[in-house]
């Protein structure tokens, strides 16, 4: 027998993704319909019930959909993305060790990969930058919208912490056993 | 000297509210979710009430850094099959113990300072 609500309520996890309903929407309808036969008849009690259940799943869903990540990512989203890049690497990085690449040889692929892809981001940045910035310049206090030492500072964080996220990981890489890697080919 | 299961832990907190008490809850006995949230909102007397996208959505981040383990469904024929079992693990324990231990560190000095009256 199913409570008033829950055909509802069923659409509503889509919100979630696939794996996570997968795993736990039976337990959800379980605890959705336990709550909602607690629930009065009032109208009032019922508009109470939904709004802090339509509260609770925008909340859930959007952080399962969009899982926070490390407090480095939130400051240097891109190195975050520097980090998984190089990661995701590792077996390729294991079969050229396997092969006689040496480390410097792997670190200048990683770190060069990693600092194309920045170097690139930092011009596109630029340009968009410099095209944009009259429209702020309203805003601005004691500094033009082409103040040359604010682009360089932010080239200059951008491009280091990208070293640092491609360089931190491939010393991690070079670790790799390129035999256990290449058994697990 | 603190062990490595000490580290572990240590750096699971801080703990969510939510992780707290459901942890907390578990600590008694296994429960399955629905079990979870009752017993949660008994011993908070209302004032936590966790949501099916809350609990679950703990659950699921607590299995993954192994401090809960899914006994899965019940054995029971009268149990309800939909149902899952969830048990606290040595590390959740451990983690729950460090963050009371935190928590009435801070409520000591709170009744020296006068700011909470109750014993």
């Amino acid at each position: 027998m199913t409570v008033r609500g829950e055909r509802t309520y069923r659409l509503l996890l889509r919100a979630y993704p696939r794996s996570f309903r997968q795993r736990f929407e039976p337990e959800m309808i379980e605890l959705f319909a336990a709550r909602r036969a607690a629930v009065g008849r009032g109208w009032r009690a019922r508009t109470g019930f939904w709004r802090s259940l339509l509260n609770d799943l925008a909340r859930s869903a959007f952080r399962e959909r969009f899982p926070p990540v490390t407090r480095q990512s939130r400051l240097f989203p891109w190195a975050h993305s520097h980090t998984t890049c190089a990661r995701q690497r590792f077996q390729e990085i294991g079969i050229r060790m396997a092969l006689g690449a040496q480390h410097l040889d792997i670190r200048r692929l990683i770190v060069g990969s990693g600092l194309m892809l920045t170097v690139t981001g930092v011009l596109i940045g630029i340009a968009g930058a410099y095209a944009l910035g009259r429209y702020a310049s309203s805003l601005l206090y004691e500094v033009t919208p082409a103040d040359p030492m604010t682009y360089a500072t932010l080239v200059a964080i951008v491009l280091a912490s990208a070293t640092l996220a491609s360089w931190l990981p491939a010393g991690r890489a070079l670790r790799v056993d390129p035999v256990r890697v290449l058994r697990s080919e | 000297m603190p062990s490595r299961s000490d580290d572990a832990a240590r750096a699971l907190l801080p703990l969510t509210p939510a992780v707290l008490h459901i942890l907390l809850s578990l600590s008694a006995e296994d429960r399955h979710g629905l079990g979870i949230a009752a017993d949660v909102k008994e011993f908070t007397r209302g004032r936590l009430v966790l949501g099916p996208g809350t609990l679950y959505g703990t659950v699921k981040r607590l299995l993954e850094s192994g401090m809960l383990e899914d006994l899965g469904q019940p054995s029971s024929d009268d149990d309800d099959p939909r149902r899952r079992y969830y048990r606290i693990t040595p590390l959740g324990r451990r983690a729950l113990e460090l963050e009371t231990e935190g928590i009435e560190s801070i409520l000591n000095v709170a009744r020296r300072r006068r700011v909470l009256r109750t014993s």
